[in-house]
């Protein structure tokens, strides 16, 4: 569970996150909607500590995020935006460097690197360096990562980001289990078809700011527009088309 | 705290360690440079030793040999080979054919008999260092020549020829072969804190600034480790390299040193096994001191590059006192020994003469290693603290 208060963060003179609240629950996957540069990736950042919020407050499964992140980030598996791996590292020699991280005992975390190169079908590049690795496969390696201390609280930035039909498929599929099992997924894209086909509940952010927040059918509802991409357009830029504007 | 805090730091430890030894680029340059300097000098010194130690017989082109039968039967009884000059002397010596010819001028003969200065000509280029020996020894040749010419005219005189001579100058070089060894030595010991500086530089640099251009940094930092484990464990692998790198130029040296005919320029050094674990002892407080300051300079830099580009003028940081010295040297004062870099330019200097090291020595050396590498330290988590390390140029 996640619960985010008023989050704001400014660089220099930049406002990135304006103000940010939104409750993301267990067993539920909640998408951040935005266009590019509406604050999305900053306040991931917020959620697990990366980032200070100059005001606001993250609270992970009830632990104040600033206070002790330590503790917070235990109850997190994060996919930032970049997914950065060591490429002269295997596959699995780069999951596994985490699973020590996380302090797990060595034959937990062999047993839980195995039970990952099962589950994301990572048979074949398991031991080879990732230097070469395609993006699918760079994206399972770090899904593995994330996932390796099963986490009670998962952050997607972007996860199907430059993935073919079949890589996202399975991320789909991935997320899905991760709420059947009752996890906590909060995921972000700048794709409607995205977060539509995946999210249970969607907070849309534009200019730092949550402007909306609901269901598809709902924000649909809300906007009186024929179709959830309509509903974004709607939401992220009202002024565009002033005969869709949100009523209030 | 404690136990897990140690386990991290051996993950981390243990991670870079195996992402450096397949890391050509560091390993190359944590080896490569303690391996092969050691043996280019020795090469040199050899070189040079053999130069010195054989000379060659000295052949004198002579331009109007005829002119100066007595000169030239002096040259050949002093052992040199005097020859038949080239057609074109200057084109030859300027094309380095011959390191010199020597032009006996014509009216030699006559203002010779009269007692007035004959004019001799030697033409050398000036330019060219491997005929400097030869011009230098037919120079002392021909000199040589007219102070006995003059003498005998002196005598014929009646003069007493100590009368040209108020002065006797002795030279007495009170530098024993050893210490003049030293003063070769100390491009060794230059090249030995090089390798200190060398051999953690590449994994310091692709452990920070590698490792936020691979944006590999911001899912670390993600992770519930304490990010004074994290830079501990970067620290450590950083250290094992320059330490590597010090103990294989130190071997390398003392070996080297041992297969070169230093006795043949003169001097005399004796590089025991002794020498070189003192010479190791001397350089080891270097390399955390310049770990920790390169894991800074790289973290602080926006992107690789920029971390190379720090890193490489930082390279000079240790050389200047090595390089000052060297052209003006400066009597070794106990505080230098708390300056890291200067430290090791002068402490070493001291076990290469030959003289033992002492306990306020050590004292100052570790000491100042210890605090220097600490607070730097301190510096480098701040930072990792700090949002800014995210920062990408």
């Amino acid at each position: 569970m996640i619960d985010a208060r008023n989050l704001r963060k400014t660089f220099g003179s930049v406002t990135a996150v304006e103000d940010v609240s939104f409750h993301a629950p267990d067993g539920r996957i909640t998408g951040l909607l935005g266009p590019n540069g509406a604050g999305k990736s900053t306040t991931m950042r917020m959620l697990h500590g990366l980032m200070r919020p100059d005001s606001g407050r993250v609270e992970v499964d009830g632990i104040d995020v600033t206070k002790d992140p330590v503790s917070a980030r235990r109850r997190v598996g994060v996919l930032p935006d970049a997914l950065g791996l060591y490429p002269r590292l295997t596959a699995v020699e780069n999951v596994r460097y985490y699973a020590d991280l996380h302090g797990m005992s060595s034959t937990n975390a062999s047993h839980r690197v195995a039970e990952l190169v099962d589950l994301l079908d990572m048979h074949g590049i398991a031991d080879r360096p990732t230097s070469g690795f395609s993006q699918g496969e760079r994206m399972k390696v770090a899904l593995a990562r994330a996932l390796v201390h099963r986490p009670q609280n998962v952050l997607l930035d972007e996860p199907t980001n430059g993935l073919d039909v079949m890589s996202t498929r399975a991320v789909r599929q991935l997320v899905r289990n991760l709420r059947e099992d009752g996890r906590c997924v909060v995921f972000s894209s700048h794709i409607m078809q995205e977060v539509a086909a995946l999210c249970d509940h969607i907070v849309v952010v534009a200019g730092g700011r949550v402007v909306a927040e609901g269901t598809a059918d709902e924000l649909v509802a809300r906007t009186r527009a024929a179709s959830l991409e309509d509903a974004f357009v709607a939401l992220v830029i009202p002024d565009a088309v002033p005969q869709l504007r949100e009523t209030p | 705290m404690g136990a897990t805090w140690l386990r991290l730091v051996l993950t981390v430890f243990r991670k870079e360690m195996l992402d450096g030894i397949r890391d050509r680029r560091a390993l190359a340059s944590a080896l490569a440079f303690p391996l092969m300097s050691p043996i280019l000098v020795a090469f040199m010194f050899t070189a040079i030793a053999q130069d010195h130690a054989e000379p060659p017989v000295l052949e004198l082109p002579v331009v109007g040999a005829e002119h100066a039968p007595g000169l030239v039967g002096f040259l050949e009884s002093a052992g040199a080979d005097v020859v038949d000059a080239p057609d074109a002397p200057e084109a030859a010596v300027s094309a380095g054919d011959v390191p010199l010819v020597i032009v006996v001028d014509e009216a030699f003969t006559d203002r010779f008999r009269e007692g007035r200065p004959a004019r001799v000509e030697l033409m050398s280029d000036s330019s060219r260092n491997a005929h400097r020996t030869a011009v230098a020894r037919a120079e002392r040749l021909l000199e040589a020549w007219s102070s006995q010419v003059a003498l005998q005219r002196l005598v014929l005189r009646g003069v007493d020829p100590t009368l040209l001579s108020p002065l006797k100058l002795q030279k007495v070089d009170t530098a024993t072969p050893q210490q003049r060894a030293a003063n070769l030595l100390e491009m060794l010991v230059m090249m030995a804190v090089m390798a200190a500086f060398l051999g953690s530089m590449y994994l310091a640099m692709d452990s920070t600034a590698g490792e936020r251009e691979r944006r590999s940094l911001e899912p670390l930092l993600s992770l519930p480790v304490p990010r004074s484990a994290l830079v501990a464990g970067k620290f450590v692998a950083a250290v094992l390299f320059g330490v590597l790198g010090v103990a294989l130029a130190t071997t390398t040296i003392v070996i080297a040193m041992n297969h070169t005919p230093l006795e043949l320029l003169g001097v005399r050094v004796v590089l025991t096994a002794r020498t070189g674990l003192a010479l190791f002892s001397v350089l080891l407080p270097l390399v955390p001191v310049a770990a920790a300051v390169q894991l800074l300079v790289a973290s602080g830099a926006t992107s690789f590059k920029e971390a190379q580009t720090w890193l490489s003028m930082t390279l000079f940081i240790p050389m200047m006192p090595g390089m000052i010295m060297t052209v003006r040297p400066v009597n070794p004062q106990d505080w230098m020994g708390a300056v890291p870099g200067l430290a090791q330019q002068v402490l070493s200097g001291k076990v290469l003469r030959g003289d033992g090291l002492e306990a306020l020595d050590f004292t100052l050396l570790y000491g100042s290693s210890l605090i220097g590498t600490t607070m730097v330290l301190i510096v480098l988590t701040r930072l990792f603290h700090h949002e800014r390390i995210l920062k990408r140029g």
